[in-house]
């Protein structure tokens, strides 16, 4: 019975079985279903309201100044703050930012304004940018612990930077470049042609074009690709947890190791009894994230408008 | 400059933007950049030298000694020192050539140049103001807060100010500096090449991934043998009993992984093909409003929220079931809470495959006169078939990859999960270890062949994800086509 | 009539998009100082004629030429394709001001072109407006975003911006076909002031548009194999009133396209 419907015959066809059968018995089992669709729903949002709602409960009870600016004190007692946490985690998105946005808008740039034309002129080329796009759709897909897998023979022991922040944060770059170059794809992708033709009938170069006309118009959507990869990197703790070491100490370098938020949770959760440090932490993170959240729902929506203001 | 009104014999052209837009002279300022450019090639020679000469007893002579490059045996590291010192000299009295006669290369590379040492030494006094006020084991008081971030500021400002300066002002100068057109065109090659560079980044890196994850598997590969690790059944590593008995034998997690991923299916999808369902079709758009970014804001907690919230407070609840060595934490606990984890993922997927199901569809059924959940169950859900399998199979995905939530709540036994008690279901109630598991809770103490193991788990734990999201990403274009 | 320069020479003509040949053979002078209008049924290649002369057609792939076409004298073909299009400007059917300040759009083409200092940017983006008619309306709110004009003085807008680069030669494809009648009579306006000092091509669909504004005439038809080919060529007040060929009597008199 389950069978795709492919032809409007058929779908004729199919819609004359159904519609047999007495008309209140069907309205009784699509009744029937809808309370268990609505039950679905209602679960889902029950689950985050309930696992939201306990962390933020217990958590906030345990946030005061002195738990937001000093260190945690390390070992099994689980006392101290968070300080060196929140700006170990400040430092680990700034650094994957920075790497990760150049490397990833280049590379959407490269793919939506010049891949077309390169691609006519040699064939070597079009190969490497089918390569390029596989390569890219294969990243996304990696999960974390991979990465951090990655980052531990390559960064820590390979290069020898050891567990630092410069490690974890170009560990945490490969992860997120996928997302920047995809959202950055879909924002160059959504600015017009006629910006394009208008800026080169102009006597601009292509690369003039794209950097005074197209890039700023697909500004938006770049940062909001940037701003859900701080969400992730902000959440993450698998990738870190191999590659930053665990010091609770505040990194005074790039070579220092460290301790993101996300990893003290942990942490605190497997090394110590304090659970409500724990839930404290985990309170700060889920609140960084809803604001982050809010932040992307309002660029998107900003982008989305400025699309259509142009468009007539 | 317009062209005169039409008078025989006349050539056309005269172009109002001269070939040169530029201004002509060169403005004191850029001359004193370029004196002080040759100052600091002439300072790199005579540094150089002073440096790997030996000076004799006086104050240089125990300079030389402080800085490491006079011992016993003679100068150190001259031959470095006079390499470093002929390089920045060359490079400067090329920058200063460039801006003596106002080259538009030389310009951007002082500004390129200024910019990262002043942000060098920005990024330096940062560093020391975070470490002053967060680095503490008390409270640092309010008023020292304030004195170290406004020291911390100043000392940005001060030392960004000459920088920043000198940049600004190379700024707005730019209308003097020219550049060819064989130089822009030159220019724009070389962008075109370094973007297809970027491009390739991606690949180089799945490329790099694989090459080192199968180099460090490969010392497992080779001395404890494909065989044993994938139809092994027992993990006691080396390092915690001894090289001589150790085992490295992959099936517990490997049905730990399968099995954990199976719960969270069996929990997870029902919900979410429902939600998709729901948002698709039958959701008013106010409820709508709410579902949607709930279940995106499920997407953005960190993974050790869910296990946080496992540990705390579904592991008292399972406890509760009245079976012997139930401890709160295994299968079932990991199932539910994967279950969630997956949820955004299968329901944003089912819902774009419901939504794409065109219309025409479901108005026809309409029109015959079935009802709503007659049409959606025969004939939408049907024609979203591969997309909601592809929803599916990437939610599997997912849950596989999943590392700590997981350790958070399934218990981390070594040993192949077994049933309770007489009753099959209570296997869902033993601990357990996943793949991913296996790799996060012995990486940071794995040593040899042990480490290798770990990786090899990696390797194959990458391979299996590869082929479920091929697979996924296939039906996805299969739907698309079709 | 004063003998007139010509300022475009286009020699046996014909565009192919692969395999299909959209353009056949077209030998025409088109005289600088004077506005030329392309009158034809849709499809029989006006607006591929137009975009050759500014090789915008160069940014659709396969794209083939055939024939000669000459920018006084010289083959446009030959010359850079940038340095072309700082003297062959265009305006599009659409208004397509970008999502900048009116400034910004005007002062643009410019500032590719490497002008930076700001006073000549102000002098030359004032120009431009008020030889596009815009000036007035305009000029308090020079930091407004061209986004939000009405779709007349966009296009203006838009006149003004490819004035301001100074070209040689203005390539019109429809400029006011999606525009109001009345700002469509004022863009006609100002394509008589404009005259004096660029050479206009405009395509039109609008036969008593071209019959109002333009000097000459050119009348394109297609062919079966649906290339497009030059039926007959002249002053539009011949073209209009004395037509030598029957198919452009035809058209004129509305019995096809």
């Amino acid at each position: 019975m389950l069978l795709p419907v492919s032809s409007d015959a058929q779908l004729a066809r199919r819609t004359v079985q159904l519609a047999t059968g007495s008309l209140a018995r069907r309205k009784l089992s699509q009744k029937v279903a809808f309370v268990f669709l609505w039950l679905a729903g209602f679960l889902v949002v029950a689950a985050l309201v309930w696992i939201i709602g306990y962390v933020m409960v217990q958590g906030v009870r345990v946030i005061n100044l002195e738990f937001l600016t000093t260190r945690p004190a390390g070992g099994v007692s689980g006392e101290g703050g968070i300080s060196t946490t929140i700006v170990t985690t400040l430092y680990l998105v700034v650094l994957t930012i920075v790497i990760a946005t150049p490397l990833g808008v280049g590379a959407a740039v490269y793919l939506v304004e010049y891949a077309e034309e390169t691609e006519r002129e040699s064939r070597l080329v079009s190969y490497l940018i089918a390569i390029a796009r596989t390569g890219i759709e294969i990243l996304a897909g990696v999960p974390s612990i991979i990465f951090g897998l990655f980052g531990f023979a390559l960064f820590v022991s390979a290069m020898k930077l050891k567990f630092s922040l410069l490690s974890a944060g170009l560990s945490g770059a490969c992860l997120i470049l996928p997302v920047i170059i995809r959202t950055s794809e879909e924002a160059l992708l959504a600015v017009p042609r006629s910006y394009r033709e208008g800026s080169l009938a102009l006597g601009a170069t292509k690369w003039q074009t794209t950097v005074g006309v197209v890039l700023p118009a697909a500004m938006p959507g770049i940062i909001t690709g940037v701003i859900l990869s701080v969400g992730r990197i902000i959440a993450e703790t698998a990738i870190f947890w191999v590659t930053l070491g665990g010091s609770y100490r505040l990194p005074a370098s790039l070579l220092s190791s460290g301790r993101s938020m996300a990893l003290h949770v942990y942490m605190l959760a497997s090394e110590t009894r304090a659970f409500e440090k724990a839930m404290g932490t985990a309170a700060i993170l889920i609140m960084t994230i809803v604001m982050l959240n809010l932040i992307i729902n309002y660029t998107s929506r900003r982008f989305a408008a400025r699309m259509m203001g142009k468009s007539r | 400059m317009r062209e005169p009104d039409s008078a025989p014999g006349m050539t056309a052209g005269g172009r109002q933007l001269p070939a040169s837009s530029h201004q002509t002279g060169r403005p004191l300022f850029v001359t004193i950049v370029a004196i002080l450019l040759v100052a600091v090639a002439i300072g790199a020679i005579v540094g150089g030298i002073l440096l790997s000469v030996p000076a004799g007893e006086g104050a240089l002579g125990s300079l030389q000694v402080r800085l490491g490059v006079r011992s016993e045996e003679g100068m150190q590291y001259s031959l470095q020192i006079l390499l470093a010192a002929i390089i920045l000299a060359g490079l400067s009295a090329l920058l200063a050539w460039g801006m003596w006669t106002l080259q538009n290369w030389a310009r951007t590379a002082v500004i390129l140049l200024l910019g990262a040492i002043g942000l060098y030494y920005g990024l330096t006094v940062m560093f020391d103001a975070a470490g002053q006020i967060f680095g503490g084991e008390q409270v640092v008081p309010v008023g020292t807060i304030l004195r170290i971030a406004f020291s911390g500021l100043f000392g940005v400002v001060a030392t960004g100010l000459i920088p920043g300066a000198i940049i600004y002002a190379l700024i707005r100068l730019d209308a003097h500096f020219e550049e060819s057109p064989g130089q822009r065109a030159f220019i724009d090659r070389c962008i075109r090449h370094l973007l297809l560079a970027t491009a390739l980044s991606a690949v180089l890196i799945v490329f790099l991934i694989i090459l080192f994850t199968l180099a460090e598997a490969w010392e497992a590969i080779e001395e404890i043998g494909l065989n044993t690790m994938l139809l092994g059944t027992i993990w006691r590593p080396g390092s915690i009993i001894g090289a001589e008995d150790a085992r490295f034998g992959l099936v517990p997690m490997i049905v730990g992984s399968i099995l954990a991923t199976f719960g969270a299916i069996v929990l997870g999808v029902p919900l979410s093909i429902g939600t998709a369902i729901l948002l698709a079709e039958i959701a008013p758009s106010l409820v709508r409003e709410i579902m949607r970014p709930a279940v995106e804001l499920l997407a953005g907690i960190p993974s050790v929220v869910y296990g946080l919230f496992g540990m705390v407070v579904l592991a008292p609840l399972i406890r509760k079931i009245e079976v012997p060595y139930n401890t709160g934490f295994g299968l079932l606990n990991a199932s539910i809470v994967l279950a969630v984890m997956i949820l955004p993922t299968v329901t944003n997927i089912a819902e774009d495959a419901i939504r794409a199901v065109p219309r025409h569809y479901k108005e026809g059924s309409l029109a015959l006169g079935a009802t709503h959940w007659q049409t959606i169950r025969d004939v939408i859900l049907p024609a979203a078939r591969s997309g909601i399998i592809a929803a599916i199979i990437l939610g599997i995905g997912r849950a596989l990859g999943e590392t700590m939530a997981v350790i958070m709540v399934i218990g981390n036994s070594i040993a192949i999960p077994k049933p309770l008690t007489n009753n099959p279901l209570t296997l869902f109630l033993s601990s357990a270890r996943t793949l991913t598991g296996n790799i996060a809770v012995e990486i940071n103490y794995a040593a040899g062949a042990h480490r290798s193991a770990l990786f090899f788990t990696g390797v194959l734990l990458f391979l299996m994800i590869l082929l479920v999201n091929s697979l996924a990403r296939y039906l996805m274009r299969e739907r698309l086509s079709s | 009539m004063e003998s007139t320069r010509t300022k475009l020479k286009v020699r046996d003509f014909s565009v192919f998009y692969g395999d299909f040949q959209a353009l056949r053979d077209i030998t025409v002078d088109i005289p600088a100082h004077r506005i030329t209008a392309i009158i034809g049924p849709s499809g029989c290649g006006k607006s591929t004629f137009l975009r050759a002369f500014n090789r915008m057609n160069d940014l659709i792939p396969n794209t083939r030429v055939q024939g000669r076409v000459f920018l006084d004298d010289q083959d446009l073909f030959g010359i850079d394709v940038v340095e072309l299009r700082k003297r062959v400007g265009m305006v599009f059917q659409r208004p397509n001001p970008f999502p900048k300040t009116i400034f910004d759009n005007v002062a643009y083409g410019p500032r590719a072109h490497g002008l930076r200092d700001r006073a000549r940017l102000a002098e030359i983006v004032e120009r431009s407006l008020k030889d596009a008619a815009l000036w007035d309306e305009v000029k308090d709110d020079l930091d407004k975003s061209g986004l939000a004009l009405s779709g007349g003085q966009q296009q203006r807008l838009c006149i003004a911006r490819a004035l301001a680069v100074e070209p040689e030669v203005i390539l019109m494809d429809e400029p006011a076909s999606a525009l109001d009648p009345i700002a469509t009579l004022r863009i006609e306006e100002l394509l008589q002031t404009l005259k004096k000092n660029y050479t206009i091509v405009i395509v039109t669909h609008n036969m008593q548009q071209a019959a109002r504004v333009s000097d000459y005439t050119m009348f394109f038809n297609m062919a079966e194999d649906r290339a497009g080919y030059l039926v007959e060529y002249g002053p539009t007040k011949e073209i209009f009133t004395r037509p030598r060929e029957k198919l452009t009597e035809d058209y004129i008199t509305g019995r096809f396209g």
